[in-house]
């Protein structure tokens, strides 16, 4: 359980597994509370959440962050298990966009974002 | 031939003679705040918008979240042209980029496929220094991403920063687009910025050359192409052009001792200067002409730089002319713009789309010396009247312009000036201190293609506006007036 600004408490699993379409295989949700205690976790959603058709490699997401690149690439790995990113290419040139962005169907991918960062990340992003 | 699209620019296209040709590469340079993204953006906007060219925006250093942000602020929304689908904004990186177009079969020609994007953005180019800081490199880098756009036959324009506003240095971007665009937003009197853009080059297409002025607020980016005069006839031509027509209209002043130096006024569509000392009655005689026109059935406009709609008013109010109720009556069309950060050229871009409309028979400037300051070199300034000057006589119009001449300058050094050679006639209004008087004189020192009375003469301004009197006869003859008396 996560605590929100507000006081209020939700399950993030719940509330990104609720944006998954019928019938489609959900992601493996058990690491996200991992994740989002990641520095980085916060400024890497957020980004992707108002920048939606971003796409860039670890070197580049750090640079518009402001993160260190090892912590940015951890979060986006693990972004990419949980179906909220997909990677493009392998390696440093590695691209890293919204889940179903190459296919053009970023429906589920964007909302699972969205549940994300208006119920489970603090309003302000924090140095 | 290739075809011209339309920039979205509002006087760009013109500068342009039309447009850019479609798939070219246009390079846009410029110091930071001068307008490079705001043009890039309104390009993409309203080719969406206006054409149905679908448009990508790539941005390497400026959030997509503040372009929405900063775009709609100039009334641009591209969010909703994203919903649509004819607009993408995609936040990456230049090596992303690069390798993407290379490879041919990536996320972005995917998108630009399904989109099919027309018009790209690229902002800025600056930052292809991320990949490499070789020169040969990055020439090699930028010439093939530019060939991997032309052949894929996108409009594009790049951004590209420059670290002066006024420096001649030409960089290697400039040889591999095929149009440069130059904006600047230079310091003016020490304390006032204002912004020009400037056309550099266009491969296969002529350009207005120089600077133009440019204003950036809400609804966009907005060019006044620099007013041009319509050739003139050579020298022997003009002799021919310009004998005295027997027969020709007059445009009566409404002031019955002018006319009468005038043999019957001014000259329909010619244009006149009225030039002379402060407070010598300019404002008054132009007040008069207008009026004069109105009473005889031609609508007049009245384009007061110096003092305000209130001044003029009671000025005129003071001479039985009641300009509220010409206005009203839609017989007159009163402009007044601040002399304070005027800007020439939008006013004669205001005045130009004003008059396809306006059926206007007389016209008032009052007055050029208020214009000037804005316009710093001489040689602009006289080309200037000379484009305001054609742009009311190739519509026929009567035109007055005034003007306070400097201190000390004879008739003679005024007859030769420069920008006495734009008009048709000019006309003198002169204090003249005699002991301890001052009288008022008029004197038409030229009238073209016409004979008119050479004498200079007394005046005074009553209540019904100037009463042109007798001869004045200088000095001597004035001293035994006033003995007699």
């Amino acid at each position: 359980m996560i605590g929100v600004e507000d006081g209020s408490a939700s399950n993030p699993v719940n509330d990104v597994q609720q944006q998954w379409p019928p019938g489609e295989k959900s992601p493996e949700l058990s690491g996200l509370a991992e994740v989002l205690k990641n520095p980085a976790a916060t400024k890497v959603l957020r980004f992707f959440h108002e920048n939606e058709f971003t796409m860039d490699t670890v070197q580049g997401l750090a640079l518009w962050t402001g993160c260190a690149p090892h912590h940015v690439a951890n979060v986006v790995e693990a972004l990419v298990r949980l179906k909220i990113l997909e990677r493009v290419g392998e390696g440093e040139d590695a691209v890293y966009l919204l889940f179903g962005s190459s296919r053009g169907e970023r429906s589920a991918g964007k909302a699972a974002l969205r549940a994300l960062v208006c119920g489970h990340l603090p309003r302000k992003a924090t140095l | 031939m290739s075809e011209q699209i339309s920039t979205g620019i509002s006087g760009l296209d013109t500068i342009l003679r039309g447009g850019i040709t479609a798939g070219h590469a246009v390079l846009v340079q410029g110091t930071p705040g001068a307008g490079k993204t705001t043009l890039g953006l309104q390009f993409i906007y309203q080719g969406a918008l206006q054409h149905n060219q679908a448009g990508l925006v790539i941005t390497f250093e400026e959030f997509p979240q503040q372009i929405y942000h900063d775009a709609l602020k100039l009334g641009f929304d591209l969010k909703a042209l994203e919903a649509q689908n004819k607009l993408r904004v995609i936040s990456t990186s230049p090596a992303v980029l690069h390798k993407q177009i290379q490879e041919g079969a990536g996320i972005i020609q995917r998108l630009v496929a399904d989109m099919k994007v027309e018009r790209i953005l690229v902002d800025s180019i600056t930052h292809f220094q991320r990949i490499t800081t070789d020169p040969v490199a990055l020439r090699d880098l930028l010439n093939s991403f530019l060939n991997s756009l032309r052949q894929g036959g996108f409009t594009t324009m790049l951004t590209q920063e420059v670290s002066h506003e006024e420096t001649e240095d030409v960089t290697f971007e400039q040889y591999i687009v095929d149009c440069v665009i130059r904006l600047s937003f230079a310091l003016v009197n020490r304390t006032e910025r204002i912004r020009t853009i400037e056309i550099l080059k266009c491969r296969g297409q002529g350009f207005l050359a120089g600077k133009h002025s440019v204003e950036i607020s809400e609804g966009g980016m907005r060019v006044f192409p620099r007013p041009e005069p319509v050739s003139r006839l050579t020298a022997s031509e003009e002799e021919g052009e310009l004998k005295f027509v027997p027969g020709i209209v007059r445009a009566p002043t409404g002031i019955v001792g002018l006319d009468r130096m005038l043999e019957g006024g001014l000259i329909d569509g010619f244009s006149t200067l009225v030039t002379g000392d402060s407070g010598a009655g300019k404002s008054i005689l132009a007040l008069q002409f207008i009026d004069a026109g109105i009473k005889q059935g031609e609508k007049g406009l009245y384009v007061a730089l110096r003092e305000n709609y209130e001044k003029v008013l009671k000025t005129a109010r003071s001479m039985g002319i009641d300009l509220e109720a010409l206005i009203a009556e839609g017989k007159l069309t009163f402009l007044s713009r601040s002399p304070v950060k005027m800007n020439a050229d939008a006013l004669y871009w205001e005045l130009y789309e004003m008059l396809q409309s306006l059926e206007v028979k007389r016209a008032v400037i009052d007055s050029l010396t208020d214009l000037q300051p804005s316009i710093d070199d001489p040689n602009r300034f006289r080309d200037y009247v000379y484009a305001l000057v054609d742009l009311f006589s190739a519509r026929q119009i009567t035109s007055i312009f005034t003007s306070q001449d400097a201190g000390g300058s004879g008739d003679q050094e005024l007859v030769e000036s420069e920008l006495s050679m734009v008009f048709d006639a000019i006309i003198a209004l002169r204090l003249r201190r005699i002991q301890d008087h001052i009288r008022k004189t008029i004197v038409v020192l030229k009238l073209r293609g016409s004979s008119h009375d050479t004498g200079i003469r007394q005046f005074k301004i009553t209540n019904e506006g100037i009463v042109v009197q007798t001869q004045f006869e200088g000095p001597t003859a004035f001293i035994r007036q006033l003995q007699k008396v």
